[in-house]
C-alpha cells in the first residue's frame, strides 16, 4: 500500500510562498508611501486587521465557534502590557507575551465551561465578558491610561517614524499567516472543520471536541494577545476601555471576515485590504461632521455581504472557480476514475479492505473470545425503558444484524457501545476491557467504527478531506492519512467523486463515503446503521456485498437494518430487540421464524413474501 | 385533475427532471418509483411548489399552478408529506396536528379532521399531549401523515413513508394510504422505495429514470414486466 505522489497535495512552495509575498507587499506599498505619516497609519492599520480577524478565523471560521466577545482579547493584551509598561517599567517586548498569556487564559477560563455548550449558546455567552471587563478596569481607574512615551526606539517598542511599526507588523502578519495555514494542512486543522459541520459526527471519529475547540480558542486568544499589543503601542496614545474592549472591534472583525469570506485564509486578507482604507479615508473626510460614520459603514457592509455574499468573496471565487472546473470537461474525472463514472461504482475486490498493519498485530493479542461484550444494559430516557438488561456478544470476524421494531433500542444501543450514551446500568467490554464509560472518540481510537442511520457526513468539505477526518483518528501524519483515505475512496468506487462537495453526493454515494471514513478509522468492529435506508433493492444488494467484503477481510460488523430479506442473506447472526429487550438471538433463519419476532417486527405479510426465498 | 406536462427542474444549474409528464385522475393511487437520484422527490417537490420548474406546465384542476408559491398550492389542497419526517420535535402531537390545518380552508373543520386522524392512527390520540421528539420512527411518521391530513388534501403526496420503518409498521403504512385513499376519496401520489408493496398498492406506475419518465402503466403490467421485476422487485 505505497501511497502514490498525492494528487491533491500541497507543495510547501505553493502553500506558503504567497504568505511571504504578502509581507513583502506590504513592505512595497510602505516604500511606495514614503514618509507621509498619514497613509502609512492606514497601511498599518490594514495589516493590524488583518492579523486580528485572521486570528479570529481561527477558532470562528475555522471552528464554527464564532466569538461575538472576541474584542475581549484585543484588549486583554493590550492593557496588560500597557500598565506592566507603565507602572512596573516592563519591556513592552516581555509585556506582550504577558499580555498573550493573559488573553489565552482568559480564553482557557470562558471556554473551559462555555464550549461544552453547543449551537448559538457558546457564541451568545462570550459577548458577557468584554462587558464586564470595561466597569471592573474603569472601577481600578484604568478607563484611560496614557502610554508614556520613553522614546527608545525599538527598546520600548515606540518609534517616530510609522514605518518601523509597519515593518514589525509585516512579520507578524507573515507569522500568523504561516500559523494559520500550518493549522489548515494539519491533523488539528481537519478536526476544527469536522466539529463546525457535525460534532457528532467528528467525536464519532475519534476526534476530541471539546480540547480541539478549547486549544483553538486559546491560541486564537494568545495571537491576538499578541497583535493587541502592537495595536495599543502603535496606533493608540491613550488607551481607553471603549478603543480596547468596545463593541466596533467586533463589528469590524465580522465584516472584514465574512465579506472577505470567513473559514479561509485569504478571507480576511481580501476583506480588509478592501473595507480599512475606505474606512479611514471616510472617517477623515467626514468624520468631523459625522461621528461614528466608519461605524455605519462597517455595518452596513457587513448587513449587505451576510445577505448576498455570505461565502464571502473568497467563497464565491472558489465557487466559480469550482464550477469552471466541472464545465472544463469530463476529462478531469477520467484521470482519478479509471472506472466508467456512469456504471454504478463496482468495486474492487471486497475481501482487501485490510489497513495498514495495527489490525493484525493487535488481533494477535487477543484472539479469542467475543471481541464486543454487553452485559446486562439498561438505559433509561425520562420514564421510557429503551434498553433493560440487554447482554449481547459480537462474535470476532462475524457479521451480527439486530432487527427489531422501531423504538425498541436498536440505536440506543449503539449509542451505548460506542460512547454517545452512559448505560444506567450494566458494563460495555471491547476485547475485554471495560468502556462503559468512555467517550465516542476514544472509543473510535481503540478500533470500533461507526456509521449512522442518517449519514453524518461533512457536507461542505470534499469526499477525500471527509474521509481523511476518519483517517486522522489513527495516523498524525498528514500525508500517509490522505493516502489511506485515497486507498479507502478508491476500495469503496468513490475515486472519481474524491475532489466534490460530499454535499453533492446521490444516497448511495453518501453511503459509500460513510463506510470509506468508518473504515479509514481502522477499525477492528464497525457498528452500521441503517445502511440500506432509502436504497432500492439492486443498491441494497450492493451494499450487502460491501458489508461481507469488510468481514471477510477481518473487521467484524455489527449492522441495524430493517430489509430483512436482504439482511438474512448475509448475517452469521441474528439478534431481536423489543421494547429494550433481547426477544431472540441465533441464527437468522431461527430469528426470522421466531413468533414473538414475526408478531411485533416482521408480520405475516413479511414471512409470507419471503420466507421461502 | 393534476397534469404534469413536459416540465424541467433542477438545482444549480444541475438538472434532474427533463421533460417529465404524468397524470393523475382523482381520488386515484399512483407510485414512482425509480432508482436513487432518478428525481423522485423533486418531482414531488415540483408539484409541491418548494422546487421551481425551468419548463413546462402543471395543471391542478385546470389551473396551471407552475408559477404558484407554495403556500397558495398547499391552499388548493396538493399536500406533501416529505421524506424524514419533518415534524415539529418540541410541540406536542395535538399541536403539530393543529398546525397541519393552517390552511384557512381546513381551519373550519379542524375537529372532524382531528377524529378521523384519531381513526386512523389511534395512537396518536392515545399520546396526544406528548411531545413528538419521544416518538419512535414509526409513530412520527404516523403523525407527519396525519399532520398532512389535516389540511384536508385533495390530493396527497407522500415521499418514501417508509424510510427506516421496520418491515411490520411498513406494511402498516402502506395499508393506511391505502385506507386513506379509498375511505377518505383523497388522491395519492407515492414515491417509494420499497417498489414491491408501492406497486401492489398503487392503480397506476411511473417508472422514473435519471429525470425521465421510462414506463407508465397500470399496475397488472408493471408487475409481469420482466424488467421490473428484475431492477426493482428483487425478482431474480
Amino acid at each position: 500500500m505505497i501511497a502514490e505522489k498525492s494528487k491533491q497535495g500541497h507543495s510547501f512552495w505553493v502553500d506558503y510562498f504567497p504568505l511571504i509575498l504578502v509581507g513583502v507587499a506590504v513592505l512595497l506599498v510602505c516604500f511606495i508611501i514614503g514618509p507621509q505619516r498619514y497613509y502609512q497609519r492606514v497601511l498599518l492599520l490594514v495589516v493590524l486587521w488583518i492579523c486580528i480577524c485572521s486570528n479570529f478565523n481561527i477558532i470562528s471560521g475555522y471552528g464554527g465557534q464564532i466569538v461575538f466577545g472576541y474584542m475581549l482579547f484585543v484588549g486583554a493584551g493590550g492593557y496588560t502590557s500597557v500598565l506592566l509598561f507603565k507602572f512596573l517599567g516592563v519591556n513592552p517586548w516581555i509585556g506582550m507575551f504577558v499580555g498573550a498569556a493573559v488573553a489565552a487564559f482568559l480564553a482557557f477560563v470562558i471556554g473551559y465551561p462555555t464550549l461544552r455548550l453547543h449551537g448559538h449558546y457558546f457564541a451568545v455567552a462570550t459577548v458577557a465578558f468584554p462587558l464586564m471587563a470595561i466597569p471592573i478596569v474603569a472601577q481600578l481607574g484604568w478607563e484611560e491610561v496614557h502610554i508614556p512615551f520613553a522614546g527608545r526606539g525599538i527598546e520600548s517598542m515606540q518609534f517616530t517614524d510609522v514605518r518601523y511599526y509597519v515593518l514589525m507588523s509585516a512579520i507578524l502578519l507573515v507569522v500568523f499567516l504561516i500559523i494559520v495555514r500550518m493549522i489548515e494542512r494539519s491533523r488539528f486543522g481537519y478536526a476544527l472543520q469536522a466539529l463546525k459541520q457535525n460534532e457528532a459526527a467528528a467525536e464519532g471519529m475519534g476526534i476530541h471536541t471539546h480540547r480541539v475547540k478549547l486549544l483553538a480558542f486559546m491560541l486564537s486568544a494568545f495571537l491576538t494577545g499578541i497583535a493587541g499589543t502592537v495595536y495599543c503601542f502603535s496606533i493608540l496614545f491613550l488607551l481607553t476601555t471603549p478603543a480596547a474592549f468596545g463593541l466596533f472591534i467586533i463589528v469590524r472583525i465580522l465584516s472584514i471576515t465574512i465579506v472577505g469570506g470567513i473559514g479561509t485564509l485569504w478571507g480576511p486578507v481580501i476583506g480588509a485590504v478592501l473595507l480599512v482604507p475606505v474606512g479611514e479615508v471616510l472617517a477623515a473626510e467626514v468624520g468631523d461632521r459625522w461621528p461614528g460614520f466608519q461605524d455605519l459603514i462597517y455595518g452596513v457592509v457587513l448587513l449587505i455581504a451576510v445577505i448576498y455574499l455570505p461565502g464571502g468573496i473568497s467563497g464565491k471565487v472558489t465557487e466559480i472557480r469550482r464550477r469552471r472546473k466541472r464545465l472544463a470537461s469530463p476529462k478531469v474525472q477520467a484521470i482519478v476514475a479509471p472506472s466508467n463514472p456512469d456504471s454504478p461504482p463496482k468495486r474492487g475486490t471486497p475481501s482487501s479492505f485490510k489497513v495498514g498493519t495495527s489490525l493484525a498485530e493487535t488481533r494477535g493479542r487477543d484472539p479469542q473470545g467475543p471481541i464486543l461484550k454487553v452485559e446486562g444494559v439498561s438505559k433509561l430516557f425520562g420514564g421510557v425503558r429503551a434498553l433493560q438488561n440487554v447482554t449481547i456478544e459480537v462474535p470476532r470476524g462475524k457479521i451480527l444484524g439486530v432487527i427489531g421494531p422501531n423504538g425498541a433500542g436498536k440505536t440506543t444501543l449503539f449509542n451505548v457501545m460506542n460512547g454517545y450514551l452512559g448505560p444506567e446500568q450494566g458494563q460495555v467490554f471491547f476485547k475485554g476491557k471495560d468502556v462503559t464509560y468512555l467517550k465516542p472518540h476514544d472509543l473510535c481510537q481503540m478500533g470500533i467504527g461507526r456509521t449512522f442511520q442518517i449519514p453524518q457526513i461533512f457536507s461542505n468539505m470534499t469526499v477525500l478531506e471527509n474521509v481523511m477526518i476518519g483517517a486522522f483518528a489513527r495516523e498524525r501524519n498528514a500525508p500517509r492519512a490522505q493516502a489511506i483515505s485515497e486507498e479507502m475512496v478508491q476500495k469503496m468506487g468513490l475515486s472519481h467523486r474524491g475532489q466534490d462537495q460530499a454535499v453533492g453526493l446521490t444516497i448511495l454515494e453518501t453511503k459509500m463515503l460513510e463506510f470509506s471514513r468508518a473504515l479509514a478509522t481502522q477499525p477492528e468492529l464497525i457498528l452500521v446503521d441503517e445502511p440500506m435506508a432509502g436504497l432500492n433493492p439492486e443498491e441494497s444488494h450492493h451494499i450487502g456485498e460491501i458489508i461481507q467484503g469488510i468481514a471477510e477481510s477481518g473487521i467484524t460488523v455489527m449492522v441495524i437494518e430493517h430489509v430483512v430479506q436482504s439482511l438474512v442473506k448475509f448475517a452469521d447472526y441474528l439478534v431481536g430487540l423489543d421494547e429494550g429487550r433481547k426477544i431472540a438471538e441465533g441464527s437468522p433463519e431461527e430469528v426470522t421464524s421466531n413468533p414473538h419476532i414475526i408478531e411485533a417486527y416482521l408480520g405475516q405479510k413479511w414471512r409470507r413474501r419471503y420466507a421461502k426465498s | 385533475m393534476l397534469k404534469v406536462n413536459g416540465i424541467s427542474a433542477g438545482y444549480s444549474g444541475l438538472e434532474v427532471l427533463q421533460n417529465v409528464s404524468i397524470t393523475l385522475e382523482k381520488g386515484e393511487f399512483v407510485a414512482i418509483v425509480g432508482p436513487n437520484g432518478a428525481g423522485k422527490s423533486t418531482l414531488l417537490k415540483s408539484i409541491s411548489g418548494t422546487v421551481r420548474c425551468t419548463s413546462g406546465e402543471i395543471y391542478f384542476m385546470d389551473e396551471n399552478i407552475i408559477r404558484m408559491d407554495a403556500h397558495k398550492r398547499t391552499g388548493l389542497g396538493i399536500i406533501q408529506v416529505p421524506e424524514g419526517r419533518r415534524i415539529f420535535p418540541s410541540l406536542t402531537v395535538l399541536e403539530n396536528l393543529e398546525l397541519g390545518a393552517f390552511r384557512s380552508e381546513a381551519r373550519g373543520s379542524i375537529k372532524e379532521n382531528l377524529e378521523a386522524v384519531f381513526k386512523l392512527f389511534p395512537i396518536l390520540n392515545e399520546r396526544k399531549k406528548q411531545m413528538a421528539s419521544t416518538f419512535s420512527g414509526g409513530e412520527q411518521q404516523m403523525l407527519a401523515i396525519g399532520r398532512g391530513l389535516m389540511s384536508k388534501p385533495q390530493l396527497l403526496m407522500l415521499d418514501e413513508p417508509s424510510l427506516g420503518l421496520s418491515p411490520k409498521l411498513g406494511d402498516m403504512i402502506f395499508d393506511v394510504i391505502r385506507e386513506i385513499q379509498t375511505k377518505l376519496k383523497i388522491a395519492v401520489l407515492l414515491v417509494e422505495q420499497r417498489a414491491v408493496e408501492a406497486l401492489e398498492l398503487c392503480d397506476r406506475g411511473y417508472i422514473l429514470e435519471q429525470g425521465r419518465i421510462v414506463l407508465s402503466s397500470d399496475r397488472a403490467s408493471l408487475m409481469g414486466n420482466p424488467i421490473i421485476q428484475k431492477s426493482y422487485l428483487g425478482v431474480v
